[in-house]
């Protein structure tokens, strides 16, 4: 099966240069030959005609030219279709109006094709990558509509979005506006959805470069790579190997695969419900290896967390465990049964797991853990959102640049906001509820058989 | 002699999912590996040896394989349909097969879909089980005319995923409609109770819900026993899927192989048919434990040789304590706390002793383990407790190897956990749209609760 990467905005873009070189990278470390197979497959396609270039199944989208324009004349420019690019010059203005009603609009044509395009190389489509940010105004509205015309035009197609939110501190101030707007989209739209926060990123990025060691030794790609790092690179590279350990299991062989429609499955027990927790261990495949015991103990504190949430204090719907590379069933199971006595799981299922095994590890790494989790600890972050667009919208700041926008209605705000509130309320409903326990809410007697 | 042999019934093994098809490839490994031990044993050994050694040989071959000539060679091709809803699995387990170099899956014995289930029993058993069934019905109906009788299918699957399961599911009730002559026994393997999938309850129950109506028999294997058997028997910390599927595979041998004095005509029924016939006869009952004894690693092998008391002995403790392996047995357990208990209550047992002596042993020997008044239904003739199919050609290179097969109560608490987790998630509606999407409303969920529900309570009340 097939995945198409459409990469929205700045921070999208960013985002995707990252993934795209590492997962070249990964590929090339994994088959020497450099033999085109299934698992290239998944995210290249062979050019037809002469040497066969790779491409990327990629959709490139900004309303400025600065990154993109960047990404064609750097190391990458090959791998990139010129009829997968949809740009446009003076950018959005950090505003989710102009992002997804202006440019919504306008490009809507040329989008569709373009996404057209590429779904007609692709034997088996199985599941579209948004990734975008929600503070601004391009990835965030423009990358929301393009959102809604993949569940239009593909409605059998998964849709998996890694949106970066905002940090307390972020510079943009109307920043909350743009992140409101936009999660009422992710939360009609899209199947699942991974939250990132800058904050964290940095955060990471900071404790890998504090441990000293460069990555995977001194080979001369880690020294190339080092040698064209820009910044921010290890921050969107944290994210491009959440992406990697992600869709390893579809790529890869191992005895318990886990295809991209399992991950939905099997973490989202209630539709819109599907924001997922993402850590990983190792941090990030520089870092020393871990052994499994330590693995799963990272990724379960609260260092390892790619968004401001607490999951170990709030409840679990489902937790997905992510395995690559060398580790014993065993193991797994003695893990798994660890967590699960320490771990608060909703009760109707205290063992809702998903466990996959892919058995090619990280390059340099020996083994990897990536755990996605259904957690109610996003409610506590939904709330601070909540709060700060609250702030913003009662004195109606700044509203005027929204509303001036042909195709945006005011309320809009007040349906989103209603949105944001709805899920909530969801999650806290269900925090309420298992804290009450069975006293509240007798089970539901099963059948009985008349004798 | 050598054609009426020829005659044998056949088995078609049906590989469905992932689970399925490793376990199915290490069952025909298992034996592929029992000829091979056979023809050790027939390089040393006299004439009589080698005479029942051979029709042994022949008499399985012809059952699991399909021989040709190929030239000097003889080409062994499994009697093996193989699906899976993607290729990855299917083209590693006919890879290893033809690395062996003496056995092979046909070239055209397989489906694949090109996108998984994603662990949702409504997708394959909807979705992907009518898409694949033409070109597999087809298959299948190739495999079931090469055979010159057929005794029926042996359908390979795992309860967790979506594809064995849901798929499974509809491949067996089609397979019922087309060939309803032939016998159909379901190999299940039930998920760690300590979760692989979130839904797996629910494509548990659904499953075994259908297959009790469409199957004559569900063999039941639990992954937490099988890992905590091979734990123990192979005396490793740390035990693989491999370990666990090649565990299967050589619990299915070893009934499934010939037995009952090869050289008579009883050798040539259907191995599938006497377990259906003797096990099942009651449509309400039909879920079956498999133990058997010994198991061990290849090294440990040669010093694992037991008598026949200490082994018979072990299985009736492991068959009171509802245990699946022979090692720290409660051996307080006896069969008057046992029935007290109503744990393990048994319809019927099926035994299989396969070793030096074993046709020399009388029926006392064996009843007075394995024959206990206080376990059956009082209901229940005498002589339909227990058979019993014996040979004096080892299996696998033990020495002395048994295996009971029995029609029990604790398949039954298996599914009742199995139940009582799907239902609390049904109540809060967890994991239900999933279902909805691909057509399995909340009415179809309650049908499947209710058929499980009386399965159990079959049980419950032998």
């Amino acid at each position: 099966t097939q995945s198409i990467v459409v990469q929205v905005g700045q921070c999208g873009n960013q985002i995707g240069s990252r993934f795209w070189d590492l997962a070249l990278r990964e590929h090339a470390s994994v088959s020497r030959r450099g033999d085109f197979d299934d698992s290239l497959g998944t995210f290249f396609r062979q050019q037809p005609g002469e040497g066969q270039a790779l491409k990327a199944r990629a959709v490139l989208v900004d309303m400025e030219e600065g990154v993109v324009g960047e990404l064609l004349k750097g190391r990458l420019r090959g791998v990139f279709d010129h009829s997968a690019l949809i740009t446009d010059v003076s950018g959005s203005g950090n505003n989710w109006a102009v992002g997804h009603c202006e440019y919504g609009l306008r490009h809507r044509e040329a989008l569709s094709e373009s996404i057209r395009r590429c779904a007609e190389q692709c034997d088996c489509l199985q599941c579209f990558f948004l990734l975008h940010s929600m503070g601004g105004g391009t990835g965030s509205g423009l990358g929301t509509a393009i959102l809604q015309l993949l569940r239009d035009q593909y409605p059998e197609v998964y849709r998996f979005v890694t949106a970066v939110y905002p940090s307390e501190d972020d510079d943009v101030i109307t920043s909350p506006y743009n992140s409101v707007l936009a999660m009422r989209c992710l939360t009609d739209y899209a199947d699942c959805v991974m939250p990132i926060d800058n904050a964290c990123l940095a955060g990471i990025a900071q404790r890998v470069q504090d441990s000293g060691r460069t990555a995977a030794g001194s080979s001369a790609a880690a020294g190339a790579a080092a040698k064209d790092a820009k910044p921010f690179d290890a921050m969107n590279s944290i994210v491009a190997n959440l992406l990697l350990n992600l869709t390893a299991s579809a790529r890869f062989s191992g005895t318990l695969n886990v295809d991209l429609n399992e991950i939905s499955m099997n973490l989202v027990p209630f539709p819109r419900l599907h924001y997922l927790l993402a850590a990983q261990s190792p941090l990030s495949p520089a870092l020393p290896p871990r052994r499994p015991d330590q693995a799963f103990n990272e990724s379960f504190g609260k260092e390892a967390q790619l968004f401001s949430a607490e999951p170990r204090s709030h409840l679990y719907l489902a937790c997905a465990l992510l395995l690559r590379g060398r580790i014993d069933l065993s193991d797994v199971r003695r893990c798994v049964d660890r967590l699960g006595n320490r771990l608060a799981f909703a009760d109707w299922n205290p063992d809702c797991w998903k466990i996959g095994h892919c058995a090619v590890p990280p390059a340099g790494q020996q083994f990897a853990l990536l755990s996605l989790a259904n957690n109610t600890a996003i409610g506590a972050s939904l709330h601070l959102l909540g709060d700060r667009f609250s702030r913003l919208y009662k004195r109606r700041a700044h509203l005027h640049h929204y509303t001036q926008v042909d195709g945006f209605e005011a309320a809009t705000f007040d349906s989103a906001f209603a949105s944001l509130n709805d899920l909530r309320e969801d999650y806290a409903a269900l925090e309420r509820r298992h804290a009450a326990g069975a006293s509240a809410e007798p089970p539901l007697p099963r059948l009985k058989i008349a004798s | 002699y050598q054609r009426s042999f020829k005659a044998g019934m056949s088995i078609v093994t049906l590989q469905l999912g992932q689970c399925g098809n490793q376990v199915g490839h290490a069952f025909f490994s298992s034996i592929i590996e029992d000829l091979a031990s056979g023809d050790c044993r027939r390089a040393t050994s006299g004439r009589a040896v080698t005479e029942t050694d051979d029709a042994y040989s022949e008499v399985s071959r012809n059952r699991f394989f399909h021989c040709t000539e190929a030239g000097q060679q003889q080409a062994m091709r499994a009697r093996a349909v193989l699906c899976d809803a993607e290729e990855k699995v299917v083209a590693m387990v006919t890879e290893d097969a033809a690395k062996s170099g003496c056995w092979a899956y046909a070239n055209n014995a397989k489906v694949c879909l090109k996108r998984g289930s994603g662990n949702n029993w409504a997708q394959g058993y909807r979705h992907h089980g009518p898409k694949c069934w033409p070109n597999l019905s087809e298959i299948v109906r190739r495999q079931a005319e090469a055979s010159d009788r057929l005794d029926g299918f042996l359908a390979l699957m795992s309860l967790a995923g979506g594809t064995g399961s849901g798929l499974g599911t509809f491949v067996c009730e089609q397979v019922r409609d087309e060939y309803p002559e032939a016998n159909l026994i379901s190999g299940l393997v039930w998920p760690h109770s300590r979760g692989e999938v979130s839904v797996q309850a629910y494509n548990s129950v659904l499953t075994t819900a259908h297959l009790t109506a469409a199957c004559d028999a569900l063999l039941l294997f639990e992954n937490d026993r099988l890992q905590d058997a091979c734990e123990r028997r192979l005396g490793l910390a740390r035990v693989d899927v491999g370990h666990l599927n090649a565990m299967i595979g050589h619990q299915l041998g070893a009934i499934l192989q010939p037995a009952c004095g090869v050289q008579s005509a009883a050798a040539q029924g259907p191995a599938l048919g006497g377990i259906a016939a003797s096990l099942c006869p009651h449509p309400d009952l039909r879920l079956l434990q498999l133990r058997c004894l010994p198991y061990a690693s290849e090294r440990a092998k040669e010093f694992s040789g037991f008598a026949w008391p200490g082994l018979l002995r072990h299985l009736r403790q492991m068959l009171l304590a509802g245990a699946a392996v022979e090692e720290g047995l409660d051996w307080r357990q006896d069969a008057a706390l046992t029935a007290a208990s109503g744990r393990q209550r048994c319809f019927a047992s099926r035994l299989w002793l396969r070793g030096l002596g074993a046709g020399s042993l009388c029926p006392a020997d064996w009843e007075q383990h394995l024959l206990l008044p206080e376990l059956h239904p009082a209901w229940l003739p005498q002589s339909d407790r227990l058979t019993v199919c014996r040979t004096g050609r080892p299996y696998r290179g033990y020495e002395r190897a048994c295996a009971l097969v029995s029609n029990c109560a604790t398949g039954a608490d298996t599914l009742d956990r199995s139940i009582a987790r799907a239902w609390s998630m049904f109540a809060a509606k967890a994991f239900v749209h999933q279902y909805a999407r691909f057509g399995l409303e909340e009415a179809a969920f309650l049908d499947c609760f209710a058929a499980a529900e009386q399965t159990v309570f079959n049980y419950r009340n032998l």
